[in-house]
C-alpha cells in the first residue's frame, strides 16, 4: 500500500489535486490511500512520521507545492522528509518561476516536478507519477552500495548500476564505469574488490567486471561485450573465472 | 673495433638523450609515442655514429624535435621545453666537470678513463631531476595559464636553436681537441654565461605574458559584471513598468464588475492579462538568478556564457536557490572548468539539425553542509563515442586533434582532492558535475 500526503497552501487548490487523486485511485483501483492533505507543512511532517513510526512497510508518496507561505517552503519540507523517509516518492508541484529541476533532482531525489501553469495536463501527469510509484515499490529491490572516498568525505553508488572498475593512467586512482558514465575515485582495484560483492569478477590485472553487465564473451579475443556496448579485455585466468560465474548465473535462472 | 667501454658510453648517451628531450614533457606522451622517441633516437644515433660522424649529433636531434612536435598536436612551446632541457643538461655537465676539475683535480680525460661508470650513473640521475624539475617549473607557471602568441613561440625556438648550434660545435670542437682541460673550462664559462642570459629571457618573458593575462583576465570579468549591471537594470525597469500596468489593469477589471459584464471581462482577462504571464518567463531573466552566485570570477565566466547561449536561441535555465559565496578551490580554475563545460555544452546545442524544443541548457549550482555543487545538463540526441574516454587527447566528437577542452578541464582538477567529478549520459541528457568537499 502507497500512502499519499499533499502539502499546498492554497485550500481551493488542495481540494482540487485531492479530488483528481481520489478519482484516479477509484478509476484504476490502485492500492492507494491519501493519508493527509493539509496547507500546514508541519503538520504533514506529523502526519508522515506517526505513520511511518506505527507501520514502515508503507511506502509513502508526497505531492508538495513549493512555495507554501510558510517558514519553510517545499524545498525545506522535502528536505526534513528525507531526514526519515529516505525511500518515499517525492513530487513537486510549482509555478515555472520557481523550477529548479536539477538542485531538487539531485538534493532530493525528487520524482517530478509538475508546472501548474499547464493546468490541462496536471491530471495526467499526476497519474503518471503515481503509476510510477506503484511499479516502483512493487519491484523495489535490495540494494548494495559502495561508498568511494573524496577528500573526508564519501560518495554512495549502488553496485548494481556498475559496470566496471578499472585503473587508470595515474597510479593509485581507479575509475568506476556505470551504466549512465563514470567517476574517478583515489583507490585501489585490491582494497575496491573487497568492498563489491560476489557479483563482481577480477578479469583482468586492470579489470573488475559486474557479470550481470555481461552480454557475450569471446574466448579467442579475451574480451567481454558489456550492457553498454562497450568492450572489456579479461587475461586467460580471467575468463575462465568469468564463465563458471556467468554459468552459475544461468542455472540459478534456469532452475527459478 | 667496439669495446665494451664504447658501447657502455653509446647505451649512456642514448638513455641520457631520451631522459632529456622526454623528461619535460613526459606526461603529454603516451607509452607508445615515447617508445618510438626511443627507437628514433637510438636508431638515428647508430646512424650517425657509424656513417656520419661529421654531424653528430645534429640528425639525431632534428629527428627528435620534429616527432615531439608532431606528436604533441604541434605545439612549438613543447619543443622548446624540450630544447632547453637540453641545454640545461649541457651547461649541468660542464658545471660538475668544473666542479670536479677545481675541486678534486678530475679532468674530463681522467674521468672518461677512469670512472666512466659512477661519473655516468651521477649524471643520468642529475637529468632525471633536473628534467623533473624543469617539468614542474613549466606546469606551475606557464601550464594551461598563459599562451603564448606563435610569433613568440617561433622567436624562442629560434633562439634556443642557435644555443643549441653553438653548444654543440664547441663540444665538438672540444672533443676534437681530446678534452683540453682549457677548452673545457672556455666552454664551462661560455655555456653558463650563454644559459643565464637565456634563463633571464625566458622568466622576464613569462613574466610580462603573465601580467598581460592577468590584466585581460580582470578586464573580460569587469565586462561581464558591467553588462550584468545593466540586464539588472533593465529587469528593474521592466518590473516598475508591470507596477504601473498592474494599477490600471485592477481598476479596468473593476470597471467590467462594477456594471456586471461578465462576458467582456472574461475577454479582457484572456487577452490581456494571461499574455502577462510571459513577461515574467522571459528567459534573459534566468541571467538574474546569477546575483545568488557571490563569487565574481565564476559569475563572470556563467554570465558570459549564458549570454551568448541565450543568443543563439538555447532555452537555458539558471538554478541558484540559495547564496554561495565561497569554494575550496581555487576561484580561477573551476571558472576555467566551468568555461569548457559549457563551451562544450552550448556548441552541442547549436547544431543545426537539433530542432528549438531540444535546444536546452540546464547550470545548476547549491551547497549543501559539506559541498557546493555544480551541474551543467545539456541535451545531446546520442553520444556516439565511449563517455568515459572523454577527456583524453584527441578523443572528441569534433574531429581529430580536438578533446583539448576535456582534457584541461580534467588536468587542471587534478591536483584537488577534494572535488569529485562525474559525467553521465541518460536519456539524451549530457551532464558534468562537479562537486568541492569543504576541507
Amino acid at each position: 500500500m502507497l500512502s499519499i500526503y499533499i502539502c499546498e497552501d492554497n485550500p481551493v487548490l488542495l481540494q482540487h489535486y485531492q479530488m483528481l487523486i481520489e478519482n484516479i485511485i477509484l478509476i484504476e483501483e490502485y492500492d492507494m490511500e491519501i493519508r493527509a492533505a493539509v496547507t500546514q507543512p508541519d503538520e504533514l511532517l506529523n502526519a508522515a512520521k506517526t505513520d511511518s513510526a506505527l507501520d514502515d512497510s508503507h511506502n509513502h508518496f508526497y505531492l508538495l507545492d513549493i512555495d507554501l507561505h510558510n517558514d519553510i517552503d517545499g524545498f525545506a519540507l522535502a528536505k526534513e522528509i528525507r531526514r526519515f523517509d529516505s525511500r518515499g516518492f517525492i513530487v513537486f508541484i510549482t509555478t515555472h518561476s520557481e523550477m529548479a529541476m536539477l538542485t531538487f533532482q539531485y538534493q532530493i531525489e525528487a520524482m517530478d516536478f509538475i508546472t501548474k501553469d499547464d493546468c490541462q495536463n496536471l491530471g495526467a501527469r499526476i497519474h503518471a507519477c503515481m503509476e510510477t510509484a506503484l511499479e516502483r515499490y512493487h519491484v523495489s529491490p535490495e540494494v548494495s552500495m559502495i561508498a568511494f572516498k573524496v577528500g573526508n568525505h564519501f560518495i554512495n553508488i549502488e553496485q548494481n548500476q556498475i559496470l566496471y572498475v578499472t585503473s587508470t593512467d595515474s597510479p593509485h586512482k581507479i575509475k568506476v564505469v556505470t551504466s549512465s558514465g563514470y567517476s574517478e575515485f583515489y583507490g585501489t582495484l585490491n582494497n575496491c574488490a573487497k568492498d563489491l560483492t560476489n557479483d563482481f569478477i577480477r578479469c583482468h590485472k586492470a579489470f573488475i567486471v559486474n557479470k550481470n553487465h555481461i552480454q557475450s564473451i569471446d574466448r579467442k579475443a579475451l574480451t567481454l561485450t558489456l550492457s553498454n556496448g562497450e568492450t572489456c579485455i579479461a587475461s586467460t585466468r580471467g575468463i575462465n573465472h568469468v564463465i563458471r560465474a556467468v554459468k552459475e548465473n544461468f542455472s540459478e535462472f534456469a532452475k527459478s | 673495433m667496439i669495446s665494451i667501454i664504447d658501447l657502455f658510453y653509446f647505451a649512456f648517451g642514448i638513455i641520457d638523450l631520451y631522459i632529456v628531450l622526454a623528461g619535460p614533457i613526459t606526461n603529454l606522451l603516451s607509452a607508445a609515442k615515447k617508445l618510438l622517441l626511443l627507437i628514433v633516437i637510438t636508431v638515428s644515433t647508430i646512424i650517425q655514429v657509424f656513417l656520419l660522424p661529421a654531424i653528430t649529433p645534429y640528425l639525431t636531434l632534428i629527428l627528435a624535435f620534429v616527432l615531439i612536435f608532431f606528436f604533441t598536436h604541434r605545439n612549438l612551446l613543447t619543443v622548446c621545453l624540450s630544447l632547453f632541457n637540453y641545454l640545461l643538461s649541457i651547461v649541468l655537465t660542464y658545471l660538475i666537470l668544473s666542479i670536479l676539475d677545481n675541486g678534486f683535480n678530475l679532468t674530463e680525460a681522467v674521468i672518461i678513463e677512469n670512472y666512466y661508470i659512477s661519473y655516468n650513473l651521477f649524471i643520468t640521475v642529475l637529468f632525471l631531476i633536473s628534467s623533473y624539475l624543469v617539468r614542474q617549473t613549466y606546469n606551475h607557471f606557464v601550464g594551461n595559464s598563459i599562451s603564448f602568441p606563435t610569433h613568440l613561440e617561433v622567436f624562442t625556438l629560434i633562439y634556443l636553436c642557435i644555443c643549441a648550434a653553438l653548444f654543440i660545435y664547441n663540444y665538438n670542437y672540444e672533443s676534437s681537441l681530446l678534452f683540453s682541460q682549457d677548452m673545457v673550462r672556455v666552454n664551462t664559462v661560455l655555456f653558463t654565461l650563454f644559459f643565464f642570459v637565456t634563463g633571464i629571457f625566458i622568466i622576464l618573458l613569462i613574466y610580462l605574458l603573465r601580467r598581460e593575462a592577468d590584466v585581460k583576465a580582470q578586464n573580460a570579468q569587469y565586462e561581464g559584471l558591467q553588462q550584468y549591471t545593466a540586464q539588472l537594470e533593465a529587469l528593474y525597469q521592466n518590473i516598475r513598468a508591470f507596477k504601473h500596468d498592474y494599477v490600471n489593469i485592477l481598476s479596468t477589471m473593476y470597471g467590467f464588475m462594477e456594471h456586471d459584464e461578465w462576458q467582456p471581462l472574461k475577454a479582457y482577462y484572456e487577452q490581456e492579462i494571461l499574455p502577462l504571464n510571459h513577461t515574467f518567463q522571459d528567459e534573459s531573466q534566468e541571467l538574474a538568478k546569477l546575483s545568488n552566485l557571490q563569487i565574481p570570477e565564476l559569475k563572470g565566466i556563467l554570465y558570459n556564457k549564458l549570454v551568448k547561449s541565450l543568443e543563439l536561441g538555447i532555452h537555458t535555465s539558471v538554478e541558484i536557490r540559495e547564496p554561495v559565496s565561497e569554494i575550496h578551490a581555487k576561484h580561477v580554475d573551476i571558472a576555467r572548468v566551468l568555461g569548457i563545460y559549457l563551451d562544450n555544452a552550448v556548441e552541442a546545442l547549436n547544431l543545426p539539425e537539433l530542432a528549438p524544443e531540444d535546444r536546452r541548457l540546464y547550470v545548476a549550482i547549491w551547497e549543501d553542509a559539506e559541498s557546493v555543487t555544480f551541474v551543467i545538463r545539456n541535451y545531446c540526441k546520442d553520444l556516439p563515442l565511449n563517455i568515459h574516454k572523454l577527456g583524453t587527447m584527441n578523443y572528441s566528437t569534433k574531429g581529430q586533434n580536438r578533446g583539448l577542452g576535456l582534457h584541461i578541464a580534467a588536468q587542471t582538477l587534478r591536483p584537488y582532492k577534494n572535488i569529485h567529478r562525474d559525467t553521465t549520459y541518460e536519456n539524451h541528457m549530457f551532464t558534468q558535475m562537479i562537486k568541492i568537499f569543504k576541507e
